[in-house]
Formats: C-alpha cells, sequence, structure tokens
C-alpha cells in the first residue's frame, strides 16, 4: 500500500507545477523496476500453521483421481503434507501421513492390506484411522508389542471416494464440516454424469484460483489472434467453435452468501437477438463452479446448470492442482460436443493447453486411463518452442512466477473479479468477516443439511440488441444484474419449486428489458 | 459493493486541507475527477480500486469505500478516489 512518501508527492504545493514522471514510468527505466518484493504470504503460504493453511484444512478437498489408487500406495503431497492414498482390501480409502511414525520410513514403499498398510521397514500396520494394528515383535514378546502399539498413532486424514475422486479433511476431527453437496446433487440431470479429472500445475494454487474469476483472458488468451504463425495447436475457442466466449463479457461480480462466495454474471450478445448471461459461483476458499463452456446462445436457455466443477487443490506452496468433475450428457451439453475420452488424468475435453502434456504428448503412447509422467520444467519440454507459439492456460498461469508477486501488479478495471475474490479470501482468513470463517462456513453447511444453493447458471435470453451503444450497455447490465438479484430472492427456495420461481423471474426480466431498453 | 446512499443530485463538498479550497460535486462525478477539473491532479491506474495508485489519506467525513484492496482498518484513514464516494456532507482530504 501507499507509504508516508507517496501520500507526500499527493500533497497539493509538492507536486503542482513541478510534477516529474514517476521513476516506475521512466522508457527504458527498467532499472528502476528491477527489484522483485516478496509474494503475498497471507494468501498463498498453505504449510501446517500458516493462516491461509489452517483456513484451507477447515474444508473438504479432493486430493487425487480414484484411478490412482492402485495396488501400490500413492504418495501425495497435500498442503505441503507429505502423504500416502491407498484403498485397502476391504474397500477402505486411507490417507496417511507419509512418513511411518515408528521411524519415518515412507509408506509408499508400504504393503497394502485387508485392513491398513504394512511399512516395509519393520512391518507396523496402520488401519486407514492412523491406529497401529499390529506391530511385530518377536514370539512371547506380544503383550509388549500391544503396549507400543497402543502408544503410537500413525497421522491420518479421514477420506472418502465420490465419483472417481478421493476427498479428504485435514483439519481437527471436532470441526470437521459436511462435505458440500451443492444443490444436493451437483445439479447433474437425468442421463448426465460426474466425470473425474486432474490437471497438474507448476504453481502457486492462487493463480490458478485467480484464473477461474478472470472472465477477461478468454478472448485474448483463447483467441486465432493470439497464434503466432498459424501454428494452430487447439488452444483458442475458434478452433472449437464457442462463440460466445470469444466476446469480451460485461461483467458484475457480486459477494454472496454473506462474503462465502462471489458471483460472477457476464453478459455477451449472441447476435442481435439474443444476449447471454453466465453467471460463474467462485466459493471460499477454492471451488469454482462453471456454467455450460460451449454456449452457442443458438436458442433461448434458462437456469442451466454446472458444467464444471472445480477445486483447486494446493500441493505445496510451489504446486497445484485443478481436480474435479466435468458434467457430461445431453442435459447440460445441448451441443453434444464434449469428449469424455479427454477427461480425465491430466486432461480434459477444454481447450488444449490446461497441463504440461499437450494431446499429442499425453495420448501419443497412452490412453486416459494411464496415469502418465508429468514434466516438471515447462522450458525443457521437446515442444517449448511449440507451446510459445499457442499458449495456453497452463502457459499463462505458471509462468507468472513461482508465486505470482501481487505487489508487482498493475490491475485493469477488468481484473476486479480475482481482486474481489482475494478480498473475500483475505477477509474470511484474517476474520474480519467472522461470517466466513471456516467453523462459520461449516455452520452455514449445516444450516442446508449441507447442500446449499448455487448462482451457477448458463442463460440465454431473447433480447434484441440496443439502439444505441449505451442502450446496449445499459441493458445489458441491467439483465446481468436483475439475473443476480433472482438467483438471491431464489435462495429461499430448493429444487422444484426453486427451478420454477428463477425460470418465471427471468422470462419477467426478459419482458422488462424488452419494454424498458430501446431496440 | 457500492451501494448507493447519497442522491445522484445530492450537493457533496471536497475540501482541500492544505489550501482550503472547496470543491462541490455531485454522486455522478467521480472524487478524482472533481479533483482534477480544479487543478488537483492525483495519479490513477485501475481507476476501479484495485491498485492502489490514487490512495489518498482523509482528516474527515463519509465515505463509502469502493475498493478492494484496502483493510477496514485503513478505511479509516485512506479513501481511493477513483471509485469511492462521499455519503453525504464535506470530505476533508490531506491534500
Amino acid at each position: 500500500m501507499a507509504g508516508k512518501q507517496e501520500q507526500a508527492e499527493k500533497k497539493v504545493g509538492a507536486s503542482a507545477g513541478t510534477s516529474e514522471k514517476p521513476k516506475k514510468l521512466v522508457p527504458y527505466g527498467g532499472y528502476y523496476t528491477n527489484k522483485v518484493p516478496g509474494h503475498d504470504p497471507e494468501l498463498t503460504e498453505v504449510g501446517p500453521g500458516t493462516p491461509m493453511g489452517e483456513y484451507m484444512r477447515g474444508f473438504w478437498h479432493p486430493v487425487c483421481m480414484s484411478i490412482e489408487l492402485t495396488d501400490t500406495p500413492k504418495f501425495l503431497t497435500i498442503l505441503g503434507e507429505e502423504l500416502v492414498a491407498f484403498r485397502d482390501g476391504s474397500g477402505s480409502v486411507g490417507v496417511l501421513h507419509a512418513h511411518c511414525v515408528h521411524r519415518g520410513a515412507s509408506l509408499e514403499y508400504g504393503q497394502i492390506q485387508e485392513h491398513g498398510i504394512k511399512c516395509c521397514y519393520h512391518g507396523m500396520v496402520f488401519d486407514v484411522d492412523g491406529t497401529c494394528l499390529n506391530a511385530p515383535f518377536p514370539k512371547g514378546e506380544e503383550a509388549e508389542a500391544e503396549k507400543y502399539a497402543c502408544s503410537i498413532q500413525q497421522g491420518a486424514y479421514k477420506a472418502f471416494e465420490r465419483n472417481g475422486l478421493v476427498f479428504a479433511y485435514m483439519g481437527a476431527p471436532d470441526k470437521e464440516p459436511p462435505f458440500p453437496e451443492w444443490e444436493t446433487d451437483f445439479t447433474v440431470a437425468p442421463g448426465d454424469e460426474l466425470v473425474p479429472y486432474s490437471n497438474f500445475q507448476h504453481c502457486n494454487w492462487l493463480q490458478v484460483q485467480d484464473n477461474a474469476a478472470d472472465n477477461f483472458h478468454t478472448a485474448e488468451l483463447h483467441s486465432a489472434k493470439n497464434v503466432v504463425g498459424g501454428h494452430f495447436q487447439g488452444t483458442t475457442f475458434d478452433e472449437v467453435g464457442s462463440p460466445t466466449m470469444e466476446v469480451h463479457p460485461d461483467m458484475q461480480f457480486v459477494p454472496i452468501h454473506g462474503g462465502r462466495g462471489l458471483a460472477c454474471s457476464g453478459a455477451r450478445r449472441v447476435n442481435n437477438d439474443r444476449l447471454f448471461i453466465r453467471v460463474q459461483h467462485q466459493v471460499l476458499p477454492n471451488l469454482s463452479l462453471h456454467a455450460y463452456t460451449s454456449e452457442d446462445g443458438s436458442r433461448k436457455k434458462l437456469f442451466s446448470r454446472f458444467h464444471i466443477i472445480r477445486w483447486t487443490v494446493p500441493v505445496d506452496d510451489f504446486n497445484s492442482k485443478m481436480i474435479g468433475w466435468r458434467v457430461m450428457g445431453p442435459g447440460i451439453d445441448t451441443r453434444g460436443i464434449g469428449k469424455k475420452e479427454l477427461v480425465g488424468y491430466e486432461s480434459i475435453d477444454f481447450l488444449d493447453g490446461q497441463v504440461a502434456l499437450r494431446r499429442p504428448e499425453r495420448f501419443g503412447n497412452h490412453t486416459i486411463n494411464d496415469i502418465v509422467d508429468i514434466p516438471s520444467d515447462h522450458r525443457a519440454r521437446p515442444n517449448y518452442k511449440m507451446a510459445q507459439y499457442a499458449p495456453g492456460d497452463y502457459e499463462a498461469i505458471i509462468s507468472q512466477r513461482p508465486i505470482a508477486i501481487h505487489a508487482l501488479e498493475n490491475p485493469t478495471k477488468f481484473d476486479a473479479g480475482p481482486y474481489l475474490f482475494r478480498k473475500i479470501l483475505r477477509d474470511a482468513v484474517r476474520g474480519s468477516n467472522a461470517a466466513a470463517s471456516a467453523e462459520a462456513f461449516a455452520e452455514w453447511l449445516k444450516d442446508f443439511n449441507g447442500a446449499p444453493n448455487s448462482y451457477c447458471s448458463g442463460n440465454v435470453f431473447e433480447l434484441p440488441i440496443g439502439a444505441t451503444t449505451e442502450e446496449e450497455v445499459a441493458q445489458r447490465r441491467f439483465v446481468a444484474k436483475g439475473v443476480i438479484t433472482i438467483l438471491t430472492e431464489s435462495e429461499q427456495y430448493k429444487g422444484e419449486e426453486r427451478i420454477n420461481f428463477v425460470k418465471q423471474k427471468m422470462e419477467e426480466l426478459e419482458q422488462t428489458a424488452k419494454a424498458q431498453f430501446k431496440h | 459493493m457500492n451501494q448507493i446512499s447519497s442522491a445522484d443530485s445530492e450537493e457533496l463538498v471536497i475540501e482541500v486541507q492544505s489550501t482550503g479550497q472547496k470543491i462541490t460535486l455531485t454522486r455522478s462525478e467521480s472524487i478524482i475527477d472533481a479533483l482534477a477539473r480544479s487543478g488537483i491532479d492525483i495519479p490513477t491506474s485501475c481507476q476501479s480500486g484495485l491498485c492502489g495508485t490514487c490512495k489518498t489519506r482523509y482528516i474527515s467525513g463519509e465515505v463509502e469505500h469502493g475498493d478492494c484492496i484496502l483493510s477496514d482498518d485503513e478505511h479509516q484513514e485512506y479513501l481511493t478516489p477513483c471509485i469511492s464516494h462521499i455519503k453525504s456532507g464535506t470530505l476533508l482530504l490531506d491534500l
């Protein structure tokens, strides 16, 4: 923030008449801006005992995919903690501290048992809750073995599987929140399904989360004009035909649910007859709920729901993964263009360029069911130059430095989404918004039996373009805000009653806009 | 953010501490624009309360803060004139 000196420069007398350019604006003056300040630890560091790390530990997170659990334990780092995950012979999932509590050998070299896992080094067996089930002492010393076993406990976290993902809760057991069953069923229509995926990012978690609320990059990064020399590689919307996403949206960002989330309502004109309002819902600390990503606006559509359910899970301070579900099926995917064979480990059927491996490398010698090796140095990739020609989200996000330096950013008004999200996050972590503390969030979930409503929706209105640019701007903002208002009013209802309420109100909103603005 | 409290037509006043200059404005004009037309240029960049370039100290007045970056404590003493508004009456700026 501005210090005393900057304030002094704003003194009327001091600057009047003699105003010189600040050093940072001097042409060829890189010298003046060559010092790199530190990152923002309050929001980015997630290890045990850090403010954000403690906050994150108050929520359930997906930690890996079910297909990563095989006949050998899976080594994981989550929130800076080294862990092993496994499914034992009885079907229970264990997420344990990696290092054996006896003398530290990693349980990733252990043997999965009918119940629990056996350390390779001295044979201690630990159940999925960390209880030592057996310490193999010599014959005749069983009593001491029993006593010893009762004296130790392997660090363990409660875990379960859901639709191909493994979820764990890494906070204090007495503060365990309900698992959030958004909309009771994650809005999956009959005949649709939740398809799991996990995409590794070689950078701090927050810049990945920032990208979700950054609705303005799509019309640049994901545009054909951004590709050098015609070296197209499936990284742009122009190549896959999602015309509405190529348009700069007019965004309204509204903190919702008592500052526990952010509604990002974007207006994009489809053509002279229809207006697309896409509401993305960002939930503290690291969940985002995305409406249909392939909307072409070809027909009216009210209150279409989730297309991506995504957590940005910190691995450590310098790595993270986007892990969640792609909703697949004719209910959500009205254009029928989803590709299930591209959704899984280190892949998603969105634009290419989401992970270090691109599709030719990801699928060259592998199928979607393979746990492929992930390149760790983006500049050492054989296709580095190709990625420079047509960069994707992965290249943009991870190249913001291992941890993006907020103090060096020069935001435009179009960065309001990520900045507002950081603000509600900071208020939650600091305690300046008590309603968003992990404990209060858990209580809020319990008030809804663990199944809150979401603002996430895709809506195509039959609304002609405004007669003038001013009319059009006023109209699209009116409708984008109106949609948020309707969704807020609908909070009192659940299920079918809510759907009917929202759709009727949206019809009324369309009529009001038609009458109110000149076309 | 930015709940509108003062009516667009209500007359509001900025007072500059060092010179005693008074500038009247309505809500439809930003504080930074009102200062500029009175010859006081505050540097700005994002013009939407994100970057803090225009962060300015105030001595008294009721401010409706519209920024995303200042803490509650900072709001007691500073405002971002690019996006914040005067709730009513006079805002005394430390300029």
